[in-house]
């Protein structure tokens, strides 16, 4: 042995790595570039095209399953998020499907458009009630206790808690439930509060003439408008016979569903002119972000969205305390979930079914009446 | 100790601005200029990351771009690097197994010194005498190995016992075994490292060196820190290269500090961080033209004698030899990687906090290197023998070298997500948007598999175990590298921009001694 057999890398050697390295990165950028935003390698009817897709971000409260156009796909969740990232969505009118054993599906028809993502927010609510009793009375252990000489509970509804049912009406080895009292209070309050609100209404449209309400925010900008319940930046209210989510004057942004986003004409007139059809469609599935600036792309938004009532009378409404793009409206036949986001039909789902029904929310949580008997009503699955 | 008499200094090293280490340190213009060069380096690097941001709100698509081909240039450059650091392994394998005392035997060395510098501050006993007992282990001529121990004055009486008593308790072993007292406050001295090696290498010249007639060319200085434990070649190995190298006395002598002195005992984060510093190293063997001297090196005496020792007002003098020297000689000079390992203590306090704050310090004093870049830059204007290429060349290896340490793991793994947040509603609706961290998340797993390469090697590097360490730890000691990017910055960019951003405002950096505890 004479010297050392390993030499040091030699500088040719080394710079034959460092030359194929930046070969790959000059040759892989803008793979990564186009993937990133949203042009897709596919192979339709044996023709391989490269497509300019989009994307779908998806709430969901619940693992279902998610379906675009009777497809199952997958998402990829962000961090600390409940949502689900869609990609490579070919662009145009897509049917998405979430749905999940034992609850509501979620149905709807989304316009996608290339090289955007658009939001969208599914509920599924359980195909049956989960609710858990308040009674007037209960045992040292806190469970509910039913009479037996009252009418039948829980028939197609599921309890989270146990209760028991009492051949005997004596009570004195009972306790007094202290959350029924306040419920009782909680609901004859409303009863009154509706009763003078209707008078109110009355009053008004016979002379005229507004009474001050101290405690409740009435709105008497339109001439039949009601009481108007506020909820982050979004404001519910019923005019004449509908229900109507609008934005607070003062939102600088307001939620997706209130807006679309279009090709302003300006931008449209300059993608014809570099040689697109001015067949809309066309044009919107068009790279959008790829040619044209963030001010080409307009957001056209309305400041109210009405909700659909299912041509049903409209006893109360509020919003679910849970989403701010969901309401509640307790309808003629029982209280349904309805979503503000009217793009495509607005999903309705049954939270409750029954009539003569009173509904309050207290403490972030949907207590129904429903007959004397009272109720707290989830809206997912107990357990779930 | 300054010797008046500057005609063994080279040209250029006779300069009254030679041994620059602030711009305080000069007048008029050059100091002005000196000045700008230690605010470029932190401003550079601000403006680098306030721009991500400033891009991410106002051009966040641009900004997105810029992050994916970023993320692309970091695994390329990873696998790059992971590629010389495998191939440094093998070579450092081999050199570990090799009989080096074989291969120098066709040469005549016997007339050649080794001077082995030993500065110390306030360290124990115990770390002393490892270092030394160490050094009574290497295969060579005892007879031919010169001990220069130095303590420091300020570290009072138990510096000088302790130079006593391993004078008395090893002496006898070595050719020569001087001990030097670095006295405190000598006028242009910055208490540390520099002074008290540059004062006693002095004391040895005129003590030993001269009055036995040892020939300055046939001196091989190796300065160590206390904690240095040397493997048994390491002056064949040293020799071997020395013999074989173009220029012999225009060359220093690199090996790789491997900190496993007490890896078994240090923490898992500080084990990490040294183990990164041991990686880099070895990185940097394999392209030695990027090379500086790091920590322990080696260097013949002559040399060191022509540029007037190691500076004494700095705090990064390790490195900054070797810009002495090479600005000297006119941009003649080299480092030669010698592939072969020197083992020194990783970072342990006796509380895990401590160890976290000393780290921290340790690494923002290497940082501080930056200095250099500056000196660097300033003496490139003024020495003219030293060709253009090299200059740009030197430059901007230097420049990219500080400035990606400080800006790259805080752009890649923090401002990497800022167009998400900061982008604005426009950018946020865009496929990019959501792409993003999709496509950067799959190209730093990509570049996770250079840690995969890292943890392989580190388990290959470490000691045996000792009998109070369970196999457990050898799992530890796998997985542990997943605490990179973690460490990458709170270790390393965030102590190199309080560095560059310290001498930016002109808070000029002293000397922190790391503490010592085994």
């Amino acid at each position: 042995m004479e010297e050392p057999t390993i030499k040091p890398l030699s500088y040719t050697h080394r710079n034959f790595i460092f030359i194929s390295a930046v070969v790959l990165f000059v040759l892989s950028l803008p793979v990564f570039i186009f993937y990133a935003i949203g042009y897709r390698y596919t192979v339709v009817s044996d023709e391989p095209i490269i497509t300019a897709t989009g994307g779908l971000y998806l709430a969901n409260e619940y693992d279902g399953a998610i379906y675009i156009d009777e497809t199952e796909v997958t998402g990829k969740t962000r961090l600390f998020s409940k949502s689900y990232y869609i990609q490579g969505i070919e662009p145009g009118l897509h049917r998405v499907h979430v749905q999940s054993p034992e609850l509501h599906t979620w149905v709807k028809e989304l316009m996608v458009i290339s090289q955007v993502v658009i939001e969208a927010e599914a509920f599924n609510l359980p195909l049956t009630p989960q609710l858990r009793p308040v009674t007037e009375f209960e045992t040292t252990d806190g469970e509910a206790v039913y009479f037996k000489n009252k009418p039948a509970i829980l028939t197609s509804a599921s309890s989270s808690l146990p209760y028991i049912i009492s051949t005997s009406t004596a009570t004195s080895t009972y306790e007094v439930n202290p959350e029924y009292v306040l419920l009782k209070d909680l609901f004859f309050e409303k009863a009154s509060t509706t009763a003078l609100l209707n008078k109110i209404e009355a009053s008004k449209n016979q002379s005229k003439f507004n009474f001050a309400t101290d405690g409740l925010v009435i709105d008497y900008s339109s001439s039949t408008a009601t009481s108007t319940i506020k909820h982050d930046d979004l404001q519910l209210y019923k005019k004449n016979e509908d229900v109507f989510v609008a934005i607070l004057p003062e939102t600088k942004r307001p939620p997706y569903y209130f807006c679309e986003t279009k090709l302003s004409d300006v931008a449209k007139s300059r993608m014809s002119f570099i040689g697109f059809s001015k067949n809309q469609e066309e044009i919107e599935s068009y790279d959008a972000t790829n040619i044209l600036s963030d001010s080409e792309q307009e957001r056209s938004c309305r400041n109210e969205i009405m909700i659909d009532r299912m041509g049903k009378r409209v006893i109360d409404f509020n919003f679910l305390p849970t989403g701010s793009n969901l309401v509640l409206l307790q309808l003629e036949d029982g209280i349904y979930v309805t979503e503000i986001d009217d793009r495509s039909w607005q999903n309705s789902q049954l939270l409750y079914l029954g009539t003569d029904l009173e509904m309050i929310i207290y403490g972030g949580a949907i207590f129904v009446n429903d007959n004397g008997q009272y109720f707290e009503v989830f809206t997912e699955l107990i357990g779930g | 100790m300054k010797s008046s008499n500057q005609e063994h200094l080279l040209p250029y090293a006779r300069r009254d601005d030679f041994h620059v280490g602030r711009a305080t340190d000069l007048s008029g213009k050059r100091r002005t200029f000196y000045r700008v060069l230690e605010i470029l380096p932190g401003l550079v690097s601000w403006l680098t990351l306030i721009g991500v941001v400033l891009l991410s709100i106002y051009k966040p698509f641009i900004a997105a771009y810029f992050i994916i081909a970023f993320a692309l240039y970091w695994v390329l450059k990873t696998a790059f690097l992971s590629y010389h650091l495998r191939y440094n392994w093998k070579r450092l394998q081999c050199h570990m197994k090799l009989n080096w005392k074989e291969f120098i035997g066709k040469y005549r060395y016997g007339h050649i010194y080794h001077v082995v510098v030993l500065p110390f501050y306030k360290e124990p006993a115990s770390v002393v005498e490892a270092s030394l007992e160490s050094l009574t282990k290497v295969n060579y001529d005892h007879k031919k190995i010169i001990v220069l121990l130095s303590g420091e004055e300020s570290g009072g009486e138990e510096t000088a016992r302790i130079c006593s008593e391993m004078k008395e308790k090893y002496a006898s072993k070595f050719g020569f075994f001087k001990t030097v007292i670095h006295p405190i406050g000598l006028p242009g001295d910055m208490a540390g490292k520099g002074s008290n090696s540059a004062y006693a290498i002095e004391v040895l010249r005129q003590d030993v060196l001269d009055p036995n007639h040892i020939n300055y060319t046939d001196t091989l200085v190796s300065i160590f820190d206390i904690d240095t434990v040397l493997y048994p070649d390491y002056f064949n190995c040293l020799i071997w290269h020395f013999l074989n190298a173009k220029r012999p006395l225009k060359s220093s002598f690199q090996p790789v500090p491997i900190f496993n002195n007490n890896i078994w005992d240090a923490p898992a984060i500080s084990r990490v961080v040294a183990m990164s510093s041991t990686f880099w190293e070895m990185v940097q063997q394999e392209r030695p033209e990027r090379m500086a001297t790091f920590s322990s090196h080696s260097v013949s005496f002559q040399a060191l004698y022509e540029v007037g020792y190691w500076q004494r007002n700095m705090v990064s003098e390790d490195s900054r030899i070797f810009w002495n020297l090479l600005m000297a000689n006119d941009g003649e000079y080299d480092v030669i990687p010698l592939s072969y390992p020197v083992s020194m203590d990783a970072n342990a306090a006796p509380t895990f906090f401590r160890t976290l704050v000393q780290i921290y310090k340790q690494h923002r004093r290497w940082t501080y290197g930056v200095e250099n870049l500056c000196y660097i830059l300033y003496h490139f204007t003024q020495n003219k023998k030293i060709s253009l290429k090299k200059k740009l060349t030197i430059a901007f290896q230097q420049a990219e070298g500080y400035w990606s340490l400080v800006t790259n793991p805080i752009m890649l793994f923090i401002l990497g997500w800022a167009p998400i947040y900061l982008g604005g509603h426009d950018f946020h609706q865009s496929v990019l948007s959501f792409s993003l961290p999709i496509v950067v998340e799959t190209l730093l797993i990509l570049a996770m598999f250079g840690l995969v390469v890292s943890s392989m090697i580190s388990l290959t590097l470490i000691p045996d175990r000792p009998e109070h360490r369970s196999r457990f730890h050898y799992v530890v000691m796998a997985v542990q590298w997943i605490m990179i990017p973690a460490t990458m910055i709170i270790f390393s960019a965030i102590p190199g921009l309080d560095a560059q951003t310290r001498l930016m405002f002109g808070r000029y950096m002293g000397f922190w001694v790391t503490p010592k505890t085994r």
